[in-house]
């Protein structure tokens, strides 16, 4: 049986607020767990919503990320450049992730941990001086995340107002024009352009001086490469988790249930830091697709050579198949197979120091704060919107 | 290194976060089953892919051994 007779048109129709998830997500994940979809740029695709699925477009290498071009669906204007790791398949794709991928080792990131407290309680003093209510977002999630990617990469802090514009430009759906995007692209290029250019003159020991040597020593990656990757590295760096951190606090704030929960057993962070990455929905729940090299089968038939997929973790992690009671947050679930950071190849590289940031902030501030509260009435919250990632644009806080 | 070195593979299961890395980096390797790593067969003959399944694993779970010796190849 096949489903391509109907298409749904993305974005779908009646807009989703906060952190809610779109029913026809979960609707279609129920009746046509391969529906046919039609997104504003590139045309037409599949999206598969059951976790098995998600997971097996996530992994199985007869999905490739290679084989995307202009021609595939997607939800930015501009389509993503083919030297960036996330366009290459294996063993290209290897090649670049092997030359930063001992620096985000557990082991590594775990060293990391005295100074990220240091940086949070650093930024919980001064929002104490200042008194409530504070903005989560700008003056702890942004400062906390962009602070540790500039000095792990070796990019000025100062220049934070620039680069986040132009990341928030590139990472937009509609909130700017085609012509912007290759506008903040262009900029951002140029600006790392600059930072390698001075590595050339003087090394450097951050992760752009591994890069440059890589290149100048070994010739390991080609000069586009290494900058492209140095722009992906800044860009997901600090979007992803400065994003998230905000979701998840407006989360638990809203859910005071797990939230005094945490508190009386602060020993639950890890695992609360899990589940809330299975529940937040950071992603419209579109994502980034694949194409299939070859016929594969999913559960709701088969997606031909060439077509490409859409396999967003937000419907896998809600998928009442894998976890009970879905749709209710707690922080004491046991068994979470959550695919918040993709699965296979492409496993978010970044991942345990996204977990760790994330454990540092929201245990730091409930220890620090524990009376911690919105500011404003949950409805009043101003959410982004027109980008790729989901967050409250302020998110006021007393306590 | 000679045609007949041999690889020993292991994977420590207590550290494996199932991300699935190496299994995507080398399919004829690993495989991911129930969330934790399987290994495809114990020894191999050498295989630079392997080496870079082993030195991409974010958890260092995975090693290869020297199958004669016991030299630990990598991670490095």
């Amino acid at each position: 049986m096949t489903n391509s007779d109907r298409v749904h048109t993305y974005p779908f129709e009646g807009q989703v607020s906060g952190l809610d998830i779109h029913p026809k997500f979960t609707e279609l994940r129920e009746t046509e767990p391969l529906a046919r979809v039609k997104l504003p740029y590139g045309g037409e695709g599949w999206l598969v919503t059951r976790h098995e699925d998600v997971k097996t477009a996530n992994s199985d290498p007869r999905f490739s990320r290679a084989s995307i071009g202009e021609d595939t669906p997607r939800t930015t204007p501009l389509a993503r450049r083919g030297d960036a790791i996330l366009s290459l398949d294996p063993p290209e794709h290897t090649r670049l992730r092997r030359l930063v991928s001992k620096a985000f080792t557990a082991r590594r990131i775990g060293q990391m941990q005295s100074w990220l407290e240091e940086v949070v309680a650093g930024l919980l003093d001064d929002m104490a001086r200042k008194g409530p209510p504070c903005d989560l977002t700008k003056d702890l999630a942004e400062p906390f995340t962009i602070t540790v990617i500039c000095r792990l990469l070796g990019v000025p802090y100062e220049d934070r107002e620039k680069f986040q514009h132009w990341s928030a430009v590139i990472m937009s759906t509609t909130a700017y024009t085609r012509e912007e995007a290759v506008e903040a692209d262009a900029s951002i290029r140029g600006y790392l352009a600059q930072l390698v250019a001075a590595r050339r003159t003087e090394p450097h020991d951050d992760l752009l001086g591994v890069l440059v040597a890589a290149r100048d020593e070994d010739d390991r990656l080609s000069e586009d490469e290494l900058i492209t990757f140095g722009v992906t590295l800044l860009v997901a760096g600090h979007e992803t988790s400065a994003h998230q951190l905000g979701n998840m606090v407006y989360a638990l704030l809203t859910h005071p249930d797990q939230l005094a929960l945490l508190r009386e057993r602060p020993e639950l962070l890890p695992r609360a830091v899990e589940e809330l990455l299975r529940y937040v929905p950071l992603g419209n729940g579109i994502g980034n697709a694949r194409v299939a090299t070859e016929d594969v089968e999913l559960s709701g038939g088969t997606v031909r050579a060439g077509e490409g997929v859409l396999a967003a973790a937000v419907n896998a992690n809600r998928d009442p198949r894998v976890f009970a009671d879905p749709d209710r947050l707690d922080i004491t679930r046991e068994k979470n197979p959550h695919l918040a950071f993709g699965h296979g190849a492409h496993f978010c590289l970044g991942a345990q120091l996204a977990r760790m940031e994330l454990q540092v902030a929201i245990g730091s501030l409930l220890e620090r704060f524990p009376d911690v509260r919105l500011a404003v009435p949950a409805e009043d919250v101003v959410w982004k919107s027109g980008g790729l990632f989901r967050g409250p644009q302020q998110l006021p806080i007393a306590w | 290194m000679t045609d007949t070195t041999r690889w020993r593979l292991e994977a420590d299961h207590h550290s494996c976060a199932g991300t699935g890395i190496c299994a995507g980096i080398a399919p004829d390797h690993f495989q991911v089953v129930d969330g934790r790593t399987v290994l495809s067969a114990a020894e191999t003959h050498p295989d630079e892919t392997l080496r870079d399944a082993v030195e991409s694993c974010p958890m260092e779970a995975l090693r290869i051994l020297d199958a004669d010796s016991g030299e630990v190849l990598a991670p490095s």
